[in-house]
């Protein structure tokens, strides 16, 4: 098998696991659907509101959603099986990536159409540019989620551990991905200066991270 | 806050926070040593009396 | 006697005595800022060693996973932990400045923002290498964190900057502040004496470090 099956293969797998259970996504998408109600509630329902909440309440469920996913690998050995196999480990890194990855903008669908109706925004003419902002920021986030989720196989309390890494590294993300948001809802500037920081975020973790992900995967 | 406050509690804090990391540091170093030696007497006597 | 540590622990006394004459006594206040400028003597030194051991832990944490080298390592886990120290020293001294000077402890300032990120990233990577399973496993785990982290710095400083300004006039910024000879040289004999103090530190930490392995090795063979 070359390295792209290999990993459409496990891509297939992991998504096959979550569409079985849907636990996962159910838990995020309680999650981030709570975090949007309570932020709404206290902060206010006005529209310009809507973008920064939509992104803190998926960067929260992120990282419960890539936690969560380590856990599942832990729990069914299914990783210790997989690294079994001969061969590059960077193909078990795109797969986790592109699952993620779908998980987050299956997520982002739906947070986008709570959005619509609890702050009364007219998204429809815009979902094809909102769709394509938030994979930029979802594809980033996803790179750093994917190792550490690796990362944390190995160390003691990971689901504690995972927000305290991935949040602080993932500010970048956050900040850019709010204000594209926002240029793409009420026409706000900025918005070609945000989508260079999350293209540079992803060209620098996308090329990093699976490097990285090697080392970590080494003798595990 | 007056500016003597201010500069005595940002000098304060600084030298304070230097200093009880360096104490700390002197005090696990001190503690490796003593195990150090205290390991090598007790390995020292059964390495001599070895060889024949 | 140890000369190298010796030698730098003294020069580092000596310029911080330095210091904190010239940043106390022989320096001018400033126009604007009044007296408050001096706690400026000891926050830049403070972030500015901060940088340096966050470039430590990038550089040796490359090499570790690189070459392998237990040294490597000693180094790097050393810079972490004096990166959280002075990022926690430049917090505190920021946080002091701005209290008089901007009139609250906390500006939502890029660097300050910046520099607390930095705070919690490396302690996360100190976390990481406690929790994890075994100590090598924890070694290689924290590099991998401290060369995320310290790729992260300047994604997350330009956001937080160009989130802040591009969205509102930035209502209250650092004036450009025109500093008079004696300032500069305050400031100046400051941060060399920071360095001193942050390479006398590191050696002595990197020594610990040596002298625990050692321990543990002799104990267990």
């Amino acid at each position: 098998m070359n390295a792209w099956r290999r990993t459409v293969a496990l891509v297939r797998k992991d998504l096959l696991l979550e569409w079985r259970g849907r636990e996962t996504i159910t838990t995020m998408g309680g999650l981030a659907l709570l975090v949007v109600l309570l932020l709404g509630l206290v902060l206010g329902g006005e529209a310009a509101r809507a973008p920064a909440i939509l992104w803190v309440a998926l960067l929260l469920a992120a990282t419960l959603g890539v936690s969560r996913w380590t856990q599942a690998e832990v729990e069914q050995q299914a990783l210790e099986t997989l690294l079994l196999y001969p061969g590059s480990r960077e193909h078990l890194y795109w797969g986790t990536w592109a699952a993620l990855t779908l998980l987050l903008m299956t997520l982002l669908g739906l947070l986008l159409a709570a959005l619509g109706l609890l702050f009364n925004i007219d998204l429809w003419a815009r979902l094809p540019l909102l769709l394509g902002a938030g994979f930029l920021g979802i594809a980033g986030l996803c790179a750093v989620g994917t190792l550490f989720a690796a990362l944390l196989v190995h160390v003691r309390g990971r689901e504690l551990l995972m927000p305290l890494l991935l949040l602080p590294v993932a500010l970048p993300v956050l900040l850019g991905s709010v204000r594209l948001t926002e240029a793409i809802l009420s026409g706000a500037p900025g918005g070609g200066l945000w989508l260079g920081v999350l293209a540079v975020f992803d060209i620098l973790f996308l090329l990093v991270a699976p490097v990285l992900y090697a080392v970590v995967m080494e003798e595990a | 806050m007056t500016p003597t406050v201010a500069i005595a509690l940002a000098y304060g804090v600084t030298a304070a926070a230097l200093l009880l990391y360096l104490q700390r540091l002197r005090r696990r170093l001190q503690r490796v040593e003593a195990d150090l030696q205290a390991q090598r007497r007790s390995a020292g006597p059964v390495g001599t009396v070895t060889p024949p | 006697m140890r000369l190298l540590p010796t030698l730098l622990g003294g020069a580092a006394a000596v310029l911080l005595a330095a210091g904190l004459y010239a940043g106390l006594v022989a320096s001018p206040p400033d126009a604007f800022q009044g007296d408050y400028v001096r706690i400026m003597y000891v926050h830049v030194p403070s972030a500015f060693a901060a940088y340096l051991a966050v470039g430590t832990v990038f550089v040796t944490s490359i090499l570790y996973l690189w070459r392998g080298r237990a040294l490597y390592d000693h180094v790097a886990h050393s810079a972490t932990e004096l990166a959280t120290l002075f990022t926690a020293l430049a917090l505190a001294g920021g946080m002091i400045w701005g209290k008089p000077v901007w009139g609250t402890w906390w500006a939502w300032d890029a660097r300050l923002v910046t520099t607390a990120m930095l705070f919690l990233i490396f302690a996360a990577a100190l976390l990481v290498r406690e929790l994890a399973e075994d100590r090598q496993r924890g070694a290689r785990l924290a590099a991998v964190v401290g060369i995320i982290g310290a790729l992260d710095v300047p994604l997350i400083h330009y956001s937080v900057v160009w989130f802040r300004t591009l969205h509102q006039a930035p209502s209250i910024t650092r004036g450009e502040i025109k500093m008079a000879p004696p300032m500069v040289a305050a400031l100046l004999v400051n941060l060399l004496a920071f360095t001193l103090v942050y390479l006398y530190l590191l050696l002595q930490r990197v020594r610990l470090e040596r002298l625990e392995a050692a321990r543990s090795a002799a104990a267990e063979p």
